[in-house]
């Protein structure tokens, strides 16, 4: 019995198929395990070495991970939300119930979707946080700093684009309040100091599509919320955790 | 012959160097424009041409079907405005707070418009009695159509005193 079973993993480990995806022997010595981080595309984003004091959860408390691994929740209970949400005025808040109350899981995905949201927002502030206090932001790393504080305006436009997408009197009059900002910007809005532009082209009209909020608004907020700016944040994401490497690692206590 | 030959390399040093400044120029120019022009056409993209949505000037029924003294709340709804009746005459309010634009509420008990959103209160005249807004709110055209039927005309709005109460603002009765 013990015989058959080391027979067959012997000859699965020995097929083609095995061969191609795992092109390094069993991790079980030092050349293969360097080996399989490097030949393994997942792997490969870690360095071959940490410091051990990079790897006491108390310095970093993972929060960094955790903001990546939040925004993975959001990418997967997002598209699939996107399988029955139309951005429409018709539709939208129609949609929203029909998820809540008709499709398999689909309360528990917008609350998913929803406290993924918060908890990322919490999480990407408590880790800029972690980096102040670990002076992680001080050369070499000043240029990751700087790609952080994007992603975490990303992140913030994120939360608010999507707050818009229900279609409630809580998001109608959010996403009032919140563009009638802008019209309060210098120059650019319609009623900041030193305005020039008026209320049919400044800055709050170019964010709403129109006047008011509208169907307009809706679609621009839907476009950026589930391709613009996921996107912008997947490439600095990148930048930034290829940037933590080259900058040497995490950094060492102070 | 000496100075053909003398002549003929000056003009070999020259015109290359003039020949290179005119490509510098050209280039710059080129690539400065076609930024520009990019840039320009990208933000001219996002902004909408069209935009659909109601008549910003609409027919309000006589004015005998507005009671002296009262605010009327028939048209929030479908149009957004109150229509005021005094003993001199109809003047409209446009119903959008002046803070950060939610729609008040007109609560007759107080004599005053209430924003729902971060509590700015407005008086009769418009004027802010309360809260958070800086400005008062706007009143829109108010004038008669043939037929004796007010109308209103919310694409022109007036918030300044002296200029609000007068003119097409104010339609006396
Ligand atoms: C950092 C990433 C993200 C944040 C902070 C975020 C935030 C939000 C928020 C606050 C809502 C309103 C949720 C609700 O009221 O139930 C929402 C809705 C939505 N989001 Fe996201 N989102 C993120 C990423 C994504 C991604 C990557 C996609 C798709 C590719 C997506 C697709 C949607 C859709 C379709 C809705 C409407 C359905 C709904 O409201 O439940 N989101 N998002
Ligand atoms: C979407 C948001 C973000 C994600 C997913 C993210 C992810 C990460 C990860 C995984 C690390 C590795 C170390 C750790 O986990 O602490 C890291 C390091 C770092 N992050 Fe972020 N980050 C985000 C936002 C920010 C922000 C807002 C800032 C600062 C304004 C920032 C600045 C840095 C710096 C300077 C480092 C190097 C730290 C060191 O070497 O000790 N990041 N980030
Ligand atoms: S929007 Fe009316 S008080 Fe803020």
């Amino acid at each position: 019995m013990i015989n058959g079973l080391k027979r067959l993993v012997n000859w699965i480990i020995h097929t083609q198929i095995w061969l191609s995806i795992f092109r390094q022997g069993w991790p079980n010595t030092e050349r293969n395990r360097i080996l399989t981080i490097l030949n393994t595309c997942l792997f490969h984003l870690h360095p071959l070495k940490v410091r051990t004091s990079g790897l006491k959860v108390k310095y970093t408390f993972c929060l960094g991970g955790i903001s990546m691994f939040l925004f993975i929740v959001e990418t997967i209970t997002g598209v699939l939300l996107m399988f029955y949400y139309r951005p429409t005025v018709e539709y939208a808040y129609q949609d929203m119930k029909d998820l809540e109350f008709a499709v398999t899981f689909g309360l528990f995905l917008r609350n998913m979707h929803r406290w993924a949201a918060h908890g990322m927002v919490l999480t990407v502030i408590l880790h800029m946080c972690r980096v102040f206090y670990t002076g992680a932001y001080k050369p070499p790393r000043e240029y990751n700093w700087c790609v952080g504080v994007v992603l975490l305006v990303l992140t913030l436009l994120l939360s608010f684009t999507g707050y818009l997408l229900p279609w409630d009197q809580l998001a109608f009059w959010a996403v009032t309040v919140g563009t009638n900002m802008a019209k309060a910007t210098p120059i650019m809005g319609a009623e900041g100091p030193f305005h020039i532009l008026s209320e049919m082209s400044d800055m709050c009209f170019y964010l709403r599509g129109s006047v008011n909020i509208s169907e307009n608004t809706l679609l621009r907020f839907y476009v950026l919320h589930c391709i613009a700016l996921p996107l912008a944040a997947v490439v600095l994401m990148s930048i930034h955790f290829w940037r933590v490497r080259k900058d040497g690692g995490i950094s060492g206590p102070l | 012959m000496e100075s053909g030959d003398k002549k003929l390399t000056v003009d070999i040093i020259d015109k290359p160097a003039r020949r290179g400044l005119l490509l510098i120029i050209g280039w710059v120019g080129f690539l400065f424009f076609s930024l520009v022009a990019g840039l320009l056409t990208t933000v001219d993209f996002f902004k909408p041409k069209v935009i659909f949505g109601p008549s910003s000037r609409f027919k309000a029924g006589f004015p005998d079907e507005y009671l002296v003294g009262k605010v009327s709340t028939r048209w929030m709804k479908e149009k957004g405005v109150w229509i005021i009746r005094t003993e001199r005459g109809i003047y409209a309010f446009l119903a959008i707070c002046r803070h950060l634009g939610c729609i008040p509420d007109w609560v007759e008990e107080e004599h005053l418009f209430k924003c729902p959103c971060h509590g700015s209160n407005y008086n009769l005249e418009g004027d802010v009695v309360g809260g958070p807004a800086p400005s008062p709110l706007f009143r829109v055209v108010v004038s008669y159509a043939p037929d004796g039927q007010l109308v209103i005309d919310k694409s022109i709005k007036e918030d300044r005193v002296g200029v609000r109460e007068k003119g097409q603002f104010f339609l006396p009765v």
